[in-house]
């Protein structure tokens, strides 16, 4: 979910930037980690805004030739909505050599692997390991990014209290929706 | 509308016994079969109807930005797929000689690590000048298989400026270079004929919109979804692009000219309306494994600097046809 139209890219006001810090504090790393520079792109009457970590080469261009005005720009952070700040693949991909030592994360095998990549939650016997309850990374077992997702201790009345992986977004968006 | 297209276009319309007997037993329109036999010759018109009966052989590109391409190719052979370099049209490229799944659809291509790309497509790239540090546009951009090459050859280090004005197919064009994990890039959804810049990019690519008359094999559709009117109206546009081209180039950056088509009205007289009213642009070798393009077409003789630009024929290089013209703007 991105801009439709070209639209204004401005810097992120001190309210924007304090939603998408509290991400980055909630998974357990630094802001600094997530990014350089802050900017939005606005969408009159949507409910969201773009966030990107434009190259100085990139803010250099917009300015110069552009007059702030493009569809999509530079490395993208994610999307902010209704006061909340929700994290795009790439960012899941820059933040994934952090795990697990300093981000919150969780690692799937393979069978977890494939149910994950579906949008489908994964549970316990196919978590190899996690270090946080809550707003995770997800990866496989070789390191590779998978998407963000929310892990949760859940009652069943089956299986009693077990693990479970609800995804947020996985890298199988780019089949189902990247078009 | 240009007198020579309006000649041959005449001229074509006119198909004869052979090109219409040809039409009918495979498919296609008259006049498309008159062109042929007069570029090719009918022997060899015959070979390339019949390659074109055949499937488009599947090709992917390696991103190494992001994997080493042995690795890649060993990881995709243990799930199954079967793949063979094919270095002749680039060294990330390659065959895909058995999928067990669709290759778009693995893990792998998920990660970012290759781009589904046609052979004589992805070669386009390695025609052009990519300079470290520097400004590049792609003027018709989606879906993003020579954008996203343009950044894993400059190592996402030079600023790629994409254009493309279809909405849907700005998704696409997005989607493909954050999956393939590049950030220094702009994207733009206009219609590149309304672009102000001038005398700007270090490199220009124009792989202009076409009949598609190179992928016949992928959509046979293109056998006879375009009359002559269709090809007029394109070949306009694509001189309209190319000029706009020229404009937003600096003195002496190149600009690379493709059409995914085997009209000559698509590709060499493109060029030759472009080198009768631009004494300050000159043709270089693209360095390619394109064949010569052709000077002569129905008694008309073209700007002879054109044979340097290329042509891929699908009977000939095994994938889709293509043109290939490398320009440069003086200094």
């Amino acid at each position: 979910m991105q801009a439709k139209k070209e639209k204004m890219i401005r810097k992120a006001s001190s309210l924007e930037k304090g939603l998408i810090d509290e991400f980055c504090v909630s998974i357990g790393v630094e802001p600094s980690r997530c990014y350089s520079r802050l900017y939005v792109l606005d969408i009159p009457g949507a409910p969201f805004k773009d966030v990107f970590d434009p190259s100085p080469s990139v803010l250099s261009f917009l300015k110069n030739h552009l007059g702030w005005n493009a569809y999509s720009i530079g490395f993208y952070l994610g999307i902010l909505s209704k006061n909340k700040f929700e994290p795009s693949l790439p960012l899941a991909h820059k933040l994934a050599r952090f795990c697990p030592e300093k981000i919150k994360c969780v690692t799937l095998n393979s069978e977890g692997e494939k149910y994950f990549l579906y949008g489908r939650p994964v549970f316990g016997e196919n978590i190899v390991e996690y270090n946080s309850l809550g707003p995770v990374l997800v990866e496989n077992t070789l390191r590779e990014a998978l998407g963000w997702g929310i892990l949760v201790l859940e009652d069943n009345t089956k299986y009693g209290r077990r693990l479970v992986l609800r995804p947020v977004k996985d890298l199988g968006w780019y089949l189902r929706k990247g078009g | 509308m240009d007198d020579k297209i309006r000649i041959v276009l005449e001229r074509a319309r006119n198909a004869s016994y052979t090109a219409r007997k040809l039409a009918e037993k495979y498919g296609y329109l008259p006049y498309m079969i008159e062109r042929y036999i007069e570029m090719l010759g009918q022997d060899n018109v015959i070979d390339l109807l019949e390659a074109n009966e055949s499937p488009l052989p599947e090709t992917i590109r390696c991103n190494d930005y992001l994997i080493d391409c042995n690795e890649l190719k060993t990881r995709l052979e243990e799930k199954g797929f079967r793949l063979t370099p094919i270095p002749q049209f680039s060294r990330y490229g390659y065959r895909v000689d058995h999928a067990p799944i669709s290759i778009g659809a693995t893990h792998e291509y998920l990660q970012g690590y290759y781009y589904v790309q046609g052979a004589s497509s992805m070669s386009i790239v390695h025609a052009m000048d990519l300079p470290v540090p520097g400004v590049i546009i792609d003027m018709a951009a989606a879906p993003g298989g020579k954008s996203t090459q343009i950044l894993q050859m400059t190592r996402d280090k030079s600023l790629l400026i994409a254009v493309e004005k279809n909405p849907r197919r700005i998704k696409s064009l997005r989607s493909n270079i954050q999956r393939m994990r590049f950030s220094n890039y702009i994207l733009l959804r206009k219609d590149n004929l309304s672009l102000g810049f001038s005398n700007l990019f270090d490199s220009v690519l124009l792989d202009a919109p076409s009949t598609g008359e190179g992928i016949i094999r992928k959509d046979p559709r293109r056998k006879k979804s375009r009359d002559i009117l269709d090809l007029i109206k394109i070949h306009e546009l694509q001189v309209k692009m190319l000029k706009k081209a020229i404009e937003f180039a600096k003195p002496g950056a190149s600009i690379v000219y493709a059409a995914c088509s085997l009209a000559a009205e698509e590709g060499e007289f493109v060029i030759n309306r472009i080198l009768e009213e631009y004494p300050e642009i000159e043709i270089e070798p693209h360095g390619l494994i394109a064949s010569q393009a052709i000077t002569e077409y129905f008694g008309l003789i073209l700007d002879d600097r054109i044979k340097n630009c290329g042509r891929y024929w699908p009977h000939i290089h095994g994938y889709e046809g293509f043109f290939v013209c490398k320009l440069r703007k003086k200094k």
